[in-house]
């Protein structure tokens, strides 16, 4: 198991979001369909720092897992109840 | 290049449709059930269930579940005696973990409705299909 207390959480309020037309998924060539993002939402990211330089040399991260999630009332680009959630803030 | 050229240069040429889906995902040590494939949301229940809902579902203001998460697997299993290889019947899993552990979250609409959604699909977790 490796779902320890090392892992980053990169919190992003990105332009746009993108979703494929309902059950459309790979069926024609028109791609996903670009939306507004939704309404009061942050984006994140979560990662674990590379802990093995000496055979991934060129590897900051690895990706576990990104979702949109609820943001906090009273600081919007942050994810709801954070600062009980995340031990510390790194900018 | 067009989507499904695009698609092919990956590997990803034969894709196929979504079908509902219950892996466990090692890295994370969750359990990830997902109705539907779309743009989505989480929401915390608590430190054992996140539920997941349609950022943009058809009828607007609405929530639609699309998928649930149980964490700290690990722990859990083993402290229920639950196992952890196999295909189990992902209704039982839940009723399991959900009843015995966490029955204060039954107390939340959302998370009976994420009951009778997987008990209709029928669904099995397979540990043998693990997230990348």
């Amino acid at each position: 198991m490796d779902a320890g207390e090392n892992k980053h959480f990169f919190i992003l309020k990105p332009k746009t979001d993108w979703d494929w037309p309902s059950g459309q998924k790979f069926e024609d060539e028109s791609g996903p369909v670009e939306k507004d993002i939704p309404q009061n939402r942050v984006f994140y990211v979560i990662a674990t720092p590379n802990d093995n330089r000496d055979q991934f040399p060129s590897v900051d991260y690895w990706l576990d897992h990104w979702a949109w999630v609820e943001a906090d009332s009273e600081n919007p680009n942050f994810p709801i109840n954070f600062s009980l959630r995340f031990s510390e803030a790194l900018r | 290049m067009n989507i499904k050229e695009e698609l092919s240069t990956w590997g990803l040429e034969s894709s196929k449709k979504f079908v509902p889906v219950a892996y466990y995902d090692k890295f994370m040590d969750t359990i990830r059930i997902e109705f539907r494939d779309c743009s989505s949301w989480e929401k915390r229940v608590d430190e054992c269930l996140t539920l997941i809902f349609d950022n943009f579902p058809e009828n607007e203001g609405s929530q639609e579940l699309c998928g649930l998460v149980i964490k700290g697997v690990g722990h859990l299993f083993g402290s229920l005696g639950l196992p952890d290889h196999g295909v189990i019947k992902v209704a039982e899993l839940l009723d399991r973990v959900i009843k015995e552990t966490y029955s204060d979250a039954l107390s939340k609409k959302e998370v009976t409705r994420a009951f009778q959604v997987v008990e209709t699909l029928d669904m099995q977790l397979d540990y043998n299909l693990k997230a990348a």
